[in-house]
């Protein structure tokens, strides 16, 4: 296979050199900094050269609708260090985490506009370095100075550690750590060793009370620490209902951990009986949860929930913390905006019509837990139900190691009326629901994708279509459904 | 009825990447069968009685749970080998391979004691081994099977490992790579780096292990699915 050398995308890539890419960057970001010492003089120059270059670039991009990465990455050739030269004005609050960055990272830009302060964020684009600096250049006077009350970071959980290297942010928000991308991070314990790398002197921690990976970020270190956590609710569960539990024992002692009630997968509230390791008490939680009413609390506080998804009100309770905690914004104020906030419902659910019949897409990440809550949420509808799974080979390599469908707890689709599955994997598909004690009578594998329609023809009921960035063939089946 | 015992050995320490639904389908594939399955899941703490079971799984964890278990493993280093040199079904997937060896060497610099099994040595590395990979079980040459590696550690033989479990036809190279055989078989331990569901999807692992557990009480199983889907991987890779 030839590799297309023109510094661009890689089509042709073999599956070794991708993964030899994504253990390069695993191992930090490409090296900018090879400008050896600058005289002082000539940074600023440097510097207003970058912003200039970064500007043009991103306005270009803008236009033929390119990433907003590579501006940032050239600005960071330019002037090597670049985030080390910004002079902030405000305070710098970084979030990362698994699933829920970018949510609560928009939600918390929404707060505190909402609340008079002025805010840079990454929203747009990239949570990289390369992303980062492009939000911040583009955002920032020609001499580097950074005019806003706050920059909220969205910034990938293993690169935190290099962000902190150039700049300290004011407050870390880790919303979860679960697994994901075992290609890049094998387990989360691997990704909380790297955050760990990244603590610095100076910065308050926002961490996930209900998490006992995430939670050992607080361990050793003297920076304060401000807690959330969601209460037990009529949605909790005595046993994980989830396919991925990667706090099945104490981190501590490595004896079983005991939990009184889970959220999903490891996140609940727990004890070890042995070491007495267990949740910290937390400073903002979610309580009283009247989910008909459309309604719960934060501490003592009433709010809405706009949308009615656990690991939306958690992203509430850790934009309340972020907001109040740390901006010092009253949790009135905080709850009031955050009432206002979109999270943007309609791509993520994208509806369809399909043979005359309500056809809902559900978009996930390629981790275990967010296939999870998928499930759940198809288990949870009422019936009859026609699940449509794409499976396919990895997204970005096409590998065929599909493992995290054994991770996923495909068995609460037990009750699911009718499931056709499509996609390279999709034998695979099948042997993991026939493992999960799928009735494979209800099961239809659909081995061309222009027999998706004669395939639904024989269910009934509304579609559900459990889609992600994992599958490569996703636009090709969907455009298959947009047919019919 | 006959009832099989299996031990899920720190099945919840060690239950990285579908590992342990190879304990589930083994039970299921039991029950088709007409028989009794019964699992226990015991970790650090517990008091384990390995005569007491038909099949040990043994499965891949976190490097970090590895090393943590080692104390508690090593309690049992007789018992393990008395029950391996015994002829019993030990099936040890992923990471846990080395616990088998002499010792093991950790990123974070300390060093720990292995079972002995093996004239073997292990050690983390700073780096992650992913491929595919098109593997020739020693135990059915005629046949091929898919593979699955994603390590940051690797074990090295200090001596020609004649006991291999597979002949590596196809996998990617670089640090960390199998090389061009990988595993062990010795008496009926099998022990493979392969990791995620090894037995759930590869119907030829499967009733090699089933037919050692259950010598003449095997009784055959409708393993269609499993083939077509294993047929479907292998032919994709070669």
């Amino acid at each position: 296979m030839k590799i297309k050398k023109d510094g661009g995308i890689h089509y042709k890539k073999t599956v070794a050199e991708k993964e030899s890419l994504h253990r390069a960057y695993r191992n930090g970001p490409p090296p900018f900094n090879k400008g050896g010492n600058i005289e002082k003089g000539s940074l600023s120059m440097r510097l207003f050269i970058a912003i200039c270059v970064c500007r043009v670039l991103y306005f270009i991009g803008r236009l033929v609708g390119k990433g907003t990465a590579k501006p940032g990455d050239i600005a960071r050739m330019i002037c090597p260090n670049l985030l080390k030269k910004l002079d902030f004005d405000g305070k710098i609050i970084c979030i990362t985490g698994t699933n829920g960055k970018t949510t609560t990272s928009n939600m918390v830009t929404h707060i505190l506009r909402e609340n008079g302060f002025s805010v840079i964020n990454n929203s747009f684009g990239s949570n990289m370095l390369g992303g980062i600096t492009t939000a911040l250049l583009t955002n920032c006077t020609f001499g580097g100075k950074v005019k806003a009350d706050f920059s909220v970071l969205e910034i990938d959980e293993r690169w935190l550690r290099f962000f902190v290297k150039e700049a300290t942010p004011d407050y870390v928000l880790v919303t979860n750590l679960l697994r994901d991308q075992i290609v890049r991070n094998c387990c989360p314990e691997i990704v909380l060793e790297k955050i760990k790398m990244g603590v610095t002197p100076g910065t308050t921690y926002i961490l996930n009370a209900n998490d006992p990976v995430s939670q050992q970020i607080s361990w050793g270190i003297e920076n304060p620490v401000i807690w959330f956590a969601l209460g037990e609710n009529e949605r909790s569960t005595k046993e994980c209902r989830s396919g991925t539990n990667d706090a099945k024992v104490c981190p501590k002692c490595m004896h079983n951990l005991s939990y009184d009630y889970y959220h999903y997968n490891h996140v609940g509230s727990f004890r070890c009986k042995n070491c007495g390791f267990e949740s910290p008490k937390a400073d903002f939680v979610g309580h009283d949860f009247d989910f008909e009413g459309g309604k719960f609390h934060i501490n003592g506080k009433e709010t809405k929930i706009t949308f009615d998804a656990t690991y939306f009100m958690f992203n509430t309770v850790a934009a309340a913390a972020v907001c109040s905690g740390a901006a010092g914004i009253e949790l009135e104020k905080v709850l009031s905006a955050a009432e206002t906030f979109d999270i943007g419902v309609t791509k993520r659910y994208e509806e369809l019509s399909v043979l005359g019949r309500k056809c809902q897409l559900i978009l996930t990440k390629q981790n275990p837990a967010s296939i999870d809550q998928s499930v759940e949420f198809v288990a949870d509808k009422e019936g009859p139900r026609t699940l449509i799974i794409i499976s396919n080979n990895m997204f970005h390599t096409e590998r065929r190691d599909v493992l995290f469908m054994y991770d996923v707890a495909y068995e609460n689709l037990r009750e699911v009326e009718h499931i056709v599955i499509v996609g390279k994997r999709r034998y695979d598909m099948a042997v993991r629901l026939k493992l999960a004690d799928i009735d494979m009578e209800r099961v239809q594998i659909c081995d061309r994708d222009e027999e998706l329609g004669s395939c639904l023809e024989k269910t009934e009921g509304n579609i559900y279509v459990m889609t992600s960035s994992v599958f490569s063939n996703e636009d090709k089946v969907l455009e298959e459904l947009r047919k019919l | 009825m006959k009832k099989v015992r299996i031990l899920n050995l720190y099945g919840e320490a060690l239950d990285l990447n579908g590992d342990g639904k190879n304990v589930t389908a083994f039970e299921k594939r039991i029950r088709e069968m007409g028989y009794e399955a019964e699992t226990e899941t015991l970790g650090v703490g517990d008091e384990i009685d390995f005569p007491g079971y038909d099949i040990v799984f043994l499965t891949h964890g976190k490097p970090h749970n590895v090393s943590a278990i080692s104390p508690d493993f090593i309690k049992y280093k007789e018992d393990i080998i008395n029950y391996i040199e015994s002829g019993k079904v030990f099936v040890a997937t992923g990471s846990s391979n080395m616990l088998f060896g002499k010792s093991f060497s950790m990123l974070d610099g300390k060093t720990y004691e292995g079972i002995g099994l093996f004239d073997c040595e292990a050690e983390e590395f700073d780096s992650l081994y992913v491929s595919d990979a098109v593997l020739v079980p020693e135990f059915a040459p005629e046949e091929k099977m898919f593979g699955t590696y994603y390590r940051c550690e690797s074990v090295k033989f200090n001596a020609p490992n004649e006991n291999r479990l597979f002949r590596v036809l196809k996998a990617d190279s670089g640090k960390g790579s199998v090389g061009e055989g990988e595993g062990c078989r010795y008496k009926n331990l099998f022990a493979t780096w392969c990791l995620g569901p090894v037995l759930a999807r590869n119907p030829i692992m499967m009733k090699e292990v089933l037919h050692c557990v259950l010598g003449e009480d095997y009784r055959e199983t409708d393993f269609s699915l499993e083939e077509k889907a294993a047929k479907m991987l292998v032919e994709g890779l070669i």
